[in-house]
């Protein structure tokens, strides 16, 4: 199947280059036609609900219909190779979650890598609660730390082998110099009631997700991982507060195009994202959802997607997580 | 609970969420009917149109979608034998063979009646005891989940139709087809065979509408002559007294085993029709006549889907914690209107939780009412030529099946689904028991993995948890009368009857 990447590659480079003069032709005119942002999960997700509600203000601000797209499965591969594909002539653009990027480090043979895209500009996102299972004992940041320090060592909970909460619960617990065991669920909401159930001890979820469950009667919210509080969890503290380091746990959410992309029809597209972003409407819906505005655009945003790599090789080298496929 | 249901009904009979609940029926009703075009897709699509909304307004709609696809769905697999959800497999087994049988427009009467009071009953469940309820839910863990499903297998075996070697042959397929795609434990990806499209495993979709739907076109252009025969008798739209008398205790025990199992957040909807249909075939007098269009066989399993989608609701509006993707995709609905699901909404939000459940019923309500005057539409369907019919429904599936994810890949894999059905049937083997195991096998296995990592490696959690080692019990029971070589005997004369 190696052969038939390769094949593929090969014909999106000789595809690209013959694209190369209608592209120039194109961006006169861009948009001309309406422009379409692939998601790579299913829809329902924090990277297709930002979309889907960026999409409105993109359609009135670049004068043409800016349309989701959602081709979930495969962690993220599938809509992103499909993205790495498409001609670079503005109309294709791929929406990237932070998982998105793991993959290129987690995974040795996919047919693309962060060159085969531009990156154009990042939005910033949630950062990560760590929540624990009042109905298995845990009621205090103390009691997570006996547990993790115990002979058998914690239980956490994760929608499985390198999402964001793999990551930073195993950075977490080697930092707390303890042990612990990965319960891979199938998505976060499973995992969640793993926790509300007391069969798995901790988890690392959004904040968003942890906000919902602050009054609950079986889960405790015990820290965020953002440098500050969040606004939707006031009384809630961060891990540095509580005398642990601060890990850097936080989700991500950026537009990149196929590389190739004709420079100006990037930074048109980038000043509607920003502008969008910057709208009070975006702020109001999403703020109080704890999400952090943290725009990057160009290569400040290409800066930033190699030391995350950077960041996520570490962690996945030191804690031995490769996978082979 | 009075007082609150008229809190409810207050919120929901304004003109304004009426009307909107009434186009999120029809809408759903739609998609429903459509193979493969599913609630997910739609309500993502609808989704920014929410967003000007009132947020009870916004949940009123989407709600109405999500129980219109779940009824529409039952309307194609019981005409045509495809089965767009995991909940529509089971009345294919029953309704699509009354429909040959020429009774059609019963199996819609009773499934659409059935859903209704199944419906009613479970927005009463949610609205007296979801609170409670909830923690029932959560004290569900892996051992039991495990357990639970390990009999639902052992069960679908022992009452397979025909001959109990090809049945359990036939699971142990399914389970081998379930294998694919990416290990939930330690994210390596198995028989793959290099597809990026099979990480997540083999489309459901593909497999039950080729397996069925396309087998099922297949099989009818090679005999020509009999489809002919079933057009010609379309037969009464209504129930007769005698299958109204048949159907009754049916719709009762399906709301009662689809009200307990959609509770379950991990997979509740899809077991609460398969635990349905085996309850039907092991109680009722007419036993004997499942696989032949019994109505039991429609009216139970589908009185059980409906309950269980709304008590469904009941870990998302208590817990935050959807029991699907598109129980997400509705909470991610509510995110965005600043509204958060979960254990305060209740006095937090009165208004939205009272206006939905009484919305609920009035959902119910109005899908009896869009459905019953249209089963005469829908038989009529039969009465189109085949030649003209067939096409039509390839091309519906096609773009269903290719509408999940925007790919080919899909589409060529229920091709491949329709040949194996095809060939199945021609070996005479059942294709029923391959879609049990292929849709719980992978739910056996995560949840037992998980219970072992959990336990940290104890099997002997199974049996000290007593909810789990009762059901475990029950399992053990069932494989012993299957083994029992007397009873055996007195099965195979049965069967021969």
């Amino acid at each position: 199947m190696i052969s038939r990447r390769n094949v593929l590659i090969g014909a999106g480079t000789v595809g690209s280059m013959a694209l190369m003069s209608s592209v120039a032709k194109a961006q006169a005119e861009w948009p001309a036609r309406p422009i379409t942002i692939t998601i790579a999960n299913a829809p329902g997700g924090d990277d297709d609900t930002l979309s889907r509600f960026l999409a409105e203000t993109l359609t009135s601000e670049l004068g043409q219909a800016v349309v989701i797209e959602n081709r979930g499965g495969g962690s993220t591969t599938i809509g992103v190779t499909a993205a790495s594909s498409a001609k670079p002539d503005g109309y294709s653009i791929l929406c990237l979650p932070t998982s998105g990027l793991v993959q290129t480090v987690l995974r040795d043979r996919l047919p693309y890598t962060l060159d085969s895209f531009t990156p154009i500009v990042g939005i910033g996102g949630y950062p990560l609660a760590l929540i624990a299972s009042k109905k298995a004992g845990i009621n205090t940041i103390d009691d997570l730390m006996a547990a993790i320090h115990s002979p058998e060592g914690v239980t956490y909970a994760t929608a499985g082998v390198g999402t964001i909460a793999h990551l930073t619960g195993t950075t977490f617990i080697r930092e707390a110099k303890g042990k612990g065991i990965n319960v891979s669920y199938k998505n976060n909401p499973d995992g969640i009631q793993g926790v509300a159930g007391g069969f798995t001890q901790m988890m690392f979820v959004s904040a968003r997700e942890g906000a919902i469950l602050k009054n609950d009667e079986n889960v405790t919210v015990l820290a965020v991982t953002s440098p500050a509080r969040t606004s939707n969890l006031p009384d809630v503290p961060t891990t540095a507060e509580l005398g642990y380091p601060q890990i850097d746990g936080r989700v991500w959410y950026g537009y990149l195009a196929p590389a190739g992309i004709p420079a100006d029809v990037a930074s048109r597209f980038s000043a509607a994202v920003v502008k969008g972003v910057q709208t009070p409407k975006f702020q109001e819906r999403f703020g109080p959802l704890s999400f952090q505005t943290d725009l990057k655009t160009g290569d400040d945003f290409k800066a930033f997607l190699v030391s995350e790599q950077n960041r996520f090789r570490k962690i996945i080298t030191e804690n031995d997580i490769k996978l082979n496929k | 609970m009075i007082d609150n249901l008229a809190l409810g009904l207050s919120v929901a009979m304004t003109f304004h969420n009426l009307g909107f609940a009434f186009m999120g029926c029809l809408i759903g009703t739609a998609i429903g009917v459509l193979p493969g075009i599913g609630p997910l897709a739609t309500i993502a699509l609808l989704l920014p149109l929410t967003f000007t909304l009132d947020p009870v307004t916004a949940v009123i709609m989407l709600s109405g979608i999500y129980y219109g696809a779940q009824y529409g769905g039952s309307t194609s697999a019981i005409l045509l034998n495809l089965p767009g959800e995991v909940t529509a497999v089971v009345t294919t087994l029953e309704g699509h063979k009354m429909a040959l049988k020429g009774r059609a427009g019963a199996a819609l009467a009773v499934s659409a009646l059935g859903s209704f009071f199944a419906g009613t009953v479970a927005t009463l469940v949610v609205a007296a005891s979801g609170p409670v309820l909830t923690s029932f839910a959560l004290s569900f863990g892996p051992a039991e989940y495990f357990s639970l499903i390990l009999l639902g297998l052992i069960i679908a075996t022992v009452l397979a139709q025909g001959s109990i070697l090809k049945s359990i042959a036939m699971l142990a397929l399914g389970l081998a087809l379930g294998l694919v795609g990416t290990d939930i434990q330690s994210g390596e990806v198995r028989f793959s065979l290099g597809f990026f499209e099979l990480f997540e495993g083999i489309d459901f979709v593909a497999v039950a509408m080729g397996i069925f739907g396309i087998a099922e076109i297949v099989r009818n252009l090679e005999n020509p002559e009999n489809r002919n025969v079933t057009i010609s008798k379309v037969g009464s739209l209504m129930l007769t007294k005698e299958e109204f008398r048949r159907a009754a205790p049916s719709v009762l025990r399906g709301t009662v085993v689809g009200s307990v199992l959609g509770i379950l957040p991990g997979g509740g909807l899809a077991l609460s029709t398969f635990a349905s249909y085996i309850l039907e075939r092991r109680v009722s007098k007419y036993g004997h006549e499942f696989g032949t269009g019994a109505i039991e066989g429609v009216a139970g399993p589908e009185s059980a889907n409906n309950a269980a989608s709304q008590t469904s609701f009941i870990p998302m509006l208590t817990l935050g914690i959807p029991a699907n993707a598109v129980m997400a995709l509705i909470i991610g609905g509510l995110m965005i209107h600043g509204i958060q699901p979960g254990p305060g909404v209740i006095q937090a939000q009165p208004e939205l939780f009272w206006g939905l459940i009484a919305s609920m019923w009035i959902g119910n309500l109005m899908l009896l009412v869009i459905n019953l005057p249209l089963i005469g539409v829908w038989v009529s369907l039969l009465r189109l030529p085949y030649r003209y019919l067939y096409p039509t429904i390839l091309v519906f599936c096609a773009i269903g099946v290719y509408s999940v994810n925007y790919s080919t890949f899909n589409v060529f894999e229920t091709v491949l689904f329709g040949l194996v059905g095809y060939l199945l049937f021609k070996l005479r083997c059942e294709p029923a028991p391959l879609l049990i195991g292929f849709v719980l096998g992978p739910m056996l296995e995560e949840y037992l993995r998980r219970t072992m990592v959990v336990s940290r490696g104890d099997p002997m959690v199974f049996i000290e948890r007593p909810v789990s080692a009762v059901l475990l019990a029950i399992a053990a029971l069932a494989l012993l009368t299957m083994l029992l070589p007397a009873i055996r005997r007195k099965k195979d004369e049965a069967l021969e009857e």
